[in-house]
């Protein structure tokens, strides 16, 4: 390994140059960022955010689109306030069917060859549509192991910190340097080799479907339990309308 | 195995195609196909564009499945035969439009071919496979293994995608089909690339040669296949391939005079120069060309003969002295050529929409278009679909074909060509050829970028390049295989 500045590099190192360049004129303004409890509270609504990020990419990867994120992150904060809270195992249990459901979407866009884009808007209705049925007003709790787990306090560096490099590194792992993630960025840089060469792009599209909705589950629970109100944030706003704040 | 034995007949069989048809709706791409595969010998494959020389290794590396016929793997039957059959078979595949994928580094490519590649190290594993075949194909390439694609040049690209389909991780290698492997190389490197494959072919390796350069397939190929609508139509042995028996098989003639080129110029050369331009690092190259030339850009391929067409482009755009009506050819056709999802109308028509078109208050006169279209289409001849199809649905000379008549179509006097006619067959270079004298005789002038150095003796003058600068500006009189040579390995006097 070199430290040569290629191309590639300076493409990968984009997002920490802006990153910087946002948290410096913060901490010019408002030196008391820099604490333990000013990061943790600057910080804290980030963790959501990275996750729904995840999921986007996720499907960005494969070269699709997803219009159904909000929609779906209120269906499984819906589930967590609800079902999982009531019948823990039908609460599981709903949620890897989400799951199963997004991987056949995936395969559905493939074999059909019909534009995400068009599937994922349509879903949307469907996804708000069971959430309302679940809760068909505001209330619920969230399971108070996860909300245990959402606000433990970890010592030195404040955990939206510890969780978004955790994430960082898991995410880095899976899509950049496993094979298997490796190969489902070839299905989305050139889908007509990966189809000589014998892979099924079904699955790839259905692994990366399955991945995003995973990483929304995550980022629902991060959003819900979350010790803030989180109605600040825009893209929050849809799952966290049906909790108590 | 006898791999250094002479005689094919001693020599096993590998795959055996028998009565094998393909049909893709109503077009007829292969018509009942008997050959065998030996261990060990390499087979050149020449045809047309068209004639089904890609849809057949399509068949073989298991793309398509074959609508008739059967298949046979060291005489056994292989009833479902597809690409992870062909694998399992020691089949591997070197496509003609490159099957990398550009956003994942050299090493990572490596995994597409290979499922084995997993688990703890196998970028390690991958990326030492990559670079032990590389170093031993193109020695002294140059090429880490970590770069991206997508910031490699074609001929590198090209280099990466052979180099892949000669690794072996578990099953062995034992045929592979390279699709006109030198399109993109150039002198040196498609050199080396040759005598690799003669080197496979002794060490037991099936290799299938298909190119458009029929003296690679006069000098490697122990058997010649030459194929015509979709048939075979002679198979030649070394001793019979010629590349003069080759075109005979082909259908096609030999081109004849050149002669009336170089007295042409001979009468011109004292022309005004209508066009000067200053490119490259400090601007120190200065091209210059007059109305109605032929300017060939020579050299090893890479050597900044593409930047300075861009460069041109980009003179000939900007408001000033310079300033002219330019229309630019592409020779990545995938990439910087074709919009893949228009019809062939809309694909020929676009350069003559920017200008040229006359306009119907504002909007597009479509029954001008229409006729511009159809006019073209007569002219260059354009052959396999009709205009309303998909571009994707033509051979890939006939897309090439599409792209000429685009630019010629237009309102433009200066035509700008980035290697044209690259893995197009002998046929339709003829036809660019005369068009290319035709058009220039009315007044356009021509730049061109060729691999092929054959090419440049169509043009009046050539600019050698070497290291991103002109090395030697030649006429076409003193363009000899021997000149251009010298001037491409010179180094640049600093």
């Amino acid at each position: 390994m070199t430290l040569a500045i290629t191309q590639a590099r300076l493409r990968a190192m984009l997002p920490a140059i802006s990153l910087v360049a946002v948290l410096i004129p913060i901490l010019v303004m408002q030196p008391a960022v820099m604490s333990y409890f000013g990061s943790s509270l600057l910080l804290n609504l980030a963790v959501p955010i990275v996750l729904a990020t995840l999921a986007q990419l996720a499907i960005i990867t494969v070269n699709d689109l997803d219009l159904s994120i909000g929609p779906f992150v209120s269906l499984v904060a819906c589930i967590g306030a609800t079902l999982l809270v009531k019948t823990p195992w039908l609460g599981a249990l709903a949620l890897v069917g989400c799951v199963l459901t997004y991987a056949a979407v995936g395969a559905l866009v493939e074999l059909r060859q019909i534009p995400s884009i068009v599937v994922t808007l349509g879903l949307s209705f469907v996804w708000s549509g069971l959430a309302i049925v679940l809760l068909p007003s505001p209330g619920g709790t969230s399971p108070t192991w996860l909300g245990a787990a959402m606000n433990y306090q970890t010592p030195f560096i404040a955990a939206p910190i510890v969780w978004s490099v955790l994430i960082a590194i898991v995410g880095h792992l899976l899509l950049m340097r496993s094979s298997a993630g490796v190969r489902v960025r070839g299905a989305g840089g050139n889908p007509r080799a990966m189809r000589r060469f014998g892979w099924s792009l079904v699955r790839s599209k259905a692994r990366s479907m399955a991945s995003r909705a995973c990483s929304a589950c995550c980022r629902a629970y991060r959003c819900s339990a979350s010790p803030h109100p989180p109605m600040q944030i825009s893209r929050c706003a849809t799952p966290c309308s049906r909790l108590p704040p | 195995m006898g791999g250094t034995g002479d005689a094919i007949a001693r020599r096993e069989a590998l795959i055996r195609f028998e009565g094998i048809s393909k049909s893709f709706g109503r077009v007829r791409a292969l018509n009942d196909i008997d050959f065998t595969f030996m261990q060990g010998e390499c087979v050149g494959i020449a045809g047309h564009n068209g004639a089904g020389k890609s849809t057949l290794t399509a068949v073989l590396a298991g793309v398509h499945a074959p609508t008739q016929g059967r298949i046979e793997v060291e005489g056994k039957d292989a009833p479902h035969y597809d690409a992870n059959a062909a694998r399992d078979a020691g089949v591997r595949c070197v496509f003609q439009e490159l099957s990398l994928c550009a956003n994942l580094t050299v090493a990572e490519n490596m995994c597409i071919v290979h499922p084995q590649l997993r688990g703890r190290g196998w970028r390690r594993t991958a990326t030492k496979l990559m670079r032990e075949k590389l170093d031993e194909i193109f020695p002294g390439n140059g090429l880490k293994g970590n770069e991206l694609v997508s910031d490699l040049t074609l001929t590198q690209q090209q280099m990466v995608e052979i180099a892949r389909g000669f690794t072996v991780t578990d099953t062995p290698v034992r045929l592979v089909i390279l699709d006109e492997p030198t399109s993109s190389l150039d002198a040196h490197t498609a050199e080396q690339l040759l005598a690799f494959v003669r080197k496979a072919a002794a060490s037991g390796v099936t290799c299938l040669l298909i190119t458009h350069m029929l003296g690679e397939i006069e000098r490697v190929a122990d058997r010649v296949v030459v194929m015509r609508d979709g048939s075979i139509v002679s198979v030649l042995s070394r001793e019979q391939s010629s590349r003069e028996s080759i075109i005979q098989a082909m259908g096609q003639h030999l081109e004849a005079d050149k002669a009336s080129v170089v007295t042409r110029v001979q009468a011109d050369r004292e022309r005004e120069r209508h066009f000067i331009w200053n490119i490259g690092a400090k601007r120190h190259t200065s091209i210059e060309a007059s109305r109605g030339e032929v300017i060939g850009f020579a050299g090893l391929a890479g050597q900044g003969q593409t930047e300075a067409l861009i460069a041109i482009y980009e003179a000939a755009t900007k408001r000033g002295a310079n300033r002219a009506k330019v229309a630019f050819v592409a020779g990545d056709r995938g990439r910087d050529g074709v919009f893949p999802i228009w019809s062939i109308a809309q694909n020929l028509d676009l350069r003559w929409l920017a200008g040229g078109a006359p306009r119907k208050r504002g909007l597009v006169d479509f029954a001008a278009a229409r006729a511009i279209v159809e006019e073209w289409r007569a002219k260059i001849g354009i052959r396999g679909a009709a205009m309303s199809a998909g571009i994707l649905s033509l051979s890939g000379g006939n897309q090439q074909k599409v792209l000429f008549a685009r630019a010629l179509a237009s309102d433009a006097e200066l035509i700008l060509m980035d290697d044209p006619t690259r893995g197009v067959d002998v046929g339709t270079k003829r036809d660019i050829y005369q068009l290319v004298h035709d058009e220039a005789a009315k007044g356009r002038t021509f730049i061109w970028y060729t691999t092929e150095n054959e090419e440049l003796s169509h043009c009046d003058r050539t600019y050698v390049f070497r290291s991103a600068a002109v090395t030697r500006m030649l006429h076409a009189d003193e363009c000899t295989e021997e000149a251009l040579l010298a001037a491409s390995f010179e180094e640049q006097a600093a």
